[in-house]
C-alpha cells in the first residue's frame, strides 16, 4: 500500500501539505513590486489563507493558495501590492 | 482532592457510566441531558462539584455542541468524554461523523433508546444502529458492572496509538440505565495504572510550537481521502485483536473477564447457538440451562463488539454447528430481518458448510423479551437444524 502522508488522519502540515489548493479559485493576483516592500510583515498578518511567504528581502504570496481577496493589497501601507487579472 | 475507593455498592447503570468516567480522569465533559442519559451527566456534575472529578465541564446548548465541542478538546489531545442517547444522538450525528472521520478518541456511551416515530419513551437499540456505519467502535455490555468495566477499558482502545478511533459504550437505557445492581467500583490509583500505558503513545495533536492544519479539506478526486479511508478501516481491523488483548490485561488489573470481541456459554458441545447482544443475554443465559436439563443441546454466544464485527471469532464459534438462531431488537428496514442477524448472515460466505440461520425481533420499544420468547426462538432454532421448513424471520410478540 502505497501512502502519501503519515498522518492516520486529515492532519496536514501547512508547510508540506496543503491538501487543498484554493490558489485555483483566483481571479486576480498579488503582484509585489520587491523595491517598494518595506517587509512590515502587515499582508502576512492580514492574510486570511496565511500563504504569504517571508523571501527574505521582501514578502509575496504563495500562488498554489492565494484566493486573490487583495487584502493583502489594501493593507500594505508602501502600495508595494497591485491586483492584476488573471488571464484565462 | 478526594479519590475514588475501591468499594462494592449498589449502583444504576447510569451511575455506573459516571463512576468510570470520573475514574478515567477525562480533561473535558461537555454533555446535554436526554432521557435515559441524563443522570449519568447529574452525577458527573455532583462528582464535580465534590472534587473527585476535575475536568473542564461545558455546558452546552445541545448534542451537536457537545461532539463538536470534544472534537475540539481531543485534537488538543485531551481526553474527552459525554453520554447521549435517542434524539440526542441523531443531533448530534454530523458531528458524530466528523470525530471518526478526524480520528478522535472520544469515549461516549449511548444508553439505548428506541429512536422515533413513532413516539415511544422506552429502551431499544435503533439509535445505535442507525449511525453502526459512521466509523465509530460500538461495544454491546449485559450489566451495570460490564458498563463500568467496558469503559475504562473503551479508553485503551480508543488512545491506542494504533487504533486512534471514537468508542460507543452501548447499554440498554431504562432496563440498564435505572436498574440497580451490585457494581465492585475500582480503585483509582489501580485504573491510574491501567490506563497509564496511554501517556507514553504517540498522539498527533494541536499545538502552538508544531502549528498543523486540521481537519484538512482535500482536494476533489484527490486520492489522499481514499487513503485515509483505508486507513480508518485498517484500524477498525486492528481494534479487533487488541480490544481482546485489552481485555485479557483488565482481567489481569481488576479479575474480571468479558470475553473481548464475543463471550460464549455452553457453546462448545452445543448442537446449535443463539446468537445475543446487550442484557436480553441474562434471560438467554437461564433459558439455555433450562432447555440443557432437558436434554437440548444449545449455547450461546453474546456479540460484544458490535462494530468492527467479530467475523473471525464469530465464524470460529459458529462452525460445525446445525443451526444458528438471532435474538434481534429492531429490524434493517428493506431487508425485514434484524440488525444483528443481517450481520450474522453475512458470515455465511465465510463458513466451510452453510448453518441454517434464524432471526428472532422481539423486544422492540422497551417490550419484554420473555422466557417463553427464549424458548420458542430454541424451538424453532432446533426445527431448523433438523430441516424443517422455517421462516427467516419470525417476530416472537406478533405471531
Amino acid at each position: 500500500m502505497k501512502f502519501r502522508t503519515t498522518y492516520e488522519g486529515p492532519w496536514a502540515d501547512p508547510r508540506t501539505l496543503c491538501t487543498l489548493s484554493t490558489g485555483e479559485w483566483r481571479y486576480q493576483r498579488p503582484v509585489t513590486t520587491t523595491g517598494k516592500c518595506c517587509q512590515c510583515g502587515w499582508c502576512f498578518i492580514y492574510c486570511p489563507t496565511g500563504c504569504i511567504e517571508d523571501k527574505g528581502s521582501y514578502f509575496a504570496a504563495n500562488l498554489d493558495y492565494c484566493k486573490g481577496c487583495s487584502i493583502c493589497a489594501r493593507v500594505c501601507p508602501v502600495n508595494a501590492i497591485k491586483m492584476v487579472k488573471e488571464e484565462v | 482532592m478526594p479519590k475514588i475507593k475501591a468499594e462494592t455498592k449498589v449502583l444504576e447503570g447510569n451511575a455506573a457510566v459516571a463512576y468510570a468516567a470520573t475514574l478515567c480522569r477525562p480533561d473535558v465533559v461537555a454533555a446535554f441531558p436526554i432521557t435515559p442519559a441524563t443522570s449519568v451527566l447529574e452525577k458527573l456534575y455532583a462528582f464535580s462539584a465534590e472534587g473527585f472529578l476535575d475536568a473542564e465541564m461545558v455546558e452546552v446548548e445541545g448534542e451537536n455542541s457537545a461532539m463538536s465541542t470534544l472534537i475540539g478538546a481531543t485534537s488538543a489531545g485531551a481526553r474527552a468524554f459525554t453520554a447521549t442517547s435517542s434524539m440526542g444522538l441523531v443531533f448530534m450525528y454530523d458531528a458524530y461523523l466528523w470525530a471518526a472521520g478526524s480520528r478522535l478518541p472520544i469515549v461516549m456511551p449511548i444508553a439505548l433508546r428506541e429512536q422515533p416515530a413513532p413516539l415511544v419513551l422506552a429502551a431499544g437499540e435503533s439509535d445505535s444502529f442507525y449511525v453502526k456505519d459512521g466509523g465509530w467502535i460500538q461495544i454491546h455490555v449485559e450489566t451495570c458492572q460490564e458498563i463500568l468495566d467496558t469503559i475504562i477499558m473503551a479508553y485503551r482502545l480508543a488512545e491506542d496509538e494504533d487504533i486512534l478511533l471514537p468508542v460507543n459504550v452501548c447499554y440498554l437505557g431504562f432496563y440498564l440505565s435505572y436498574l440497580s445492581q451490585r457494581v465492585d467500583i475500582p480503585d483509582q490509583d489501580d485504573v491510574d495504572t491501567f490506563l497509564a500505558p496511554l501517556k507514553q503513545m504517540k498522539r498527533t495533536r494541536l499545538c502552538l510550537e508544531e502549528p498543523l492544519t486540521f481537519p484538512a479539506e482535500i482536494n476533489p478526486a484527490d486520492p489522499l481521502f481514499m487513503e485515509y479511508r483505508y486507513k480508518h478501516c485498517a484500524a477498525m481491523e486492528r481494534a479487533k485483536t487488541t480490544w481482546d488483548l485489552i481485555d485479557t490485561q483488565f482481567a489481569e488489573s481488576f479479575g474480571r473477564s468479558y470475553g473481548g470481541q464475543i463471550e460464549a456459554y455452553r457453546a462448545e458441545d452445543a448442537d446449535i447457538l443463539l446468537v445475543t447482544m446487550g442484557n436480553a443475554t441474562g434471560t438467554a443465559r437461564e433459558v439455555i440451562d433450562r432447555k440443557r436439563a432437558s436434554g437440548v443441546r444449545v449455547g450461546l454466544i453474546k456479540i460484544r463488539m458490535f462494530r468492527p464485527f467479530p467475523r473471525e471469532r464469530l465464524v470460529k464459534a459458529l462452525s460445525g454447528k446445525k443451526a444458528v438462531g438471532v435474538i434481534d431488537r429492531h429490524p434493517v428496514f428493506g431487508w425485514g430481518c434484524g440488525h444483528v442477524f443481517f450481520e450474522v448472515k453475512a458470515l455465511q460466505n465465510d463458513l466451510e458448510t452453510r448453518i441454517p440461520m434464524v432471526d428472532f425481533l422481539v423486544g422492540a420499544g422497551g417490550a419484554d423479551i420473555t422466557v417463553e420468547h427464549m424458548e420458542r426462538a430454541i424451538d424453532i432454532t432446533r426445527d431448523a437444524a433438523q430441516g424443517k421448513p422455517v421462516k427467516e424471520t419470525t417476530w416472537l410478540a406478533l405471531e
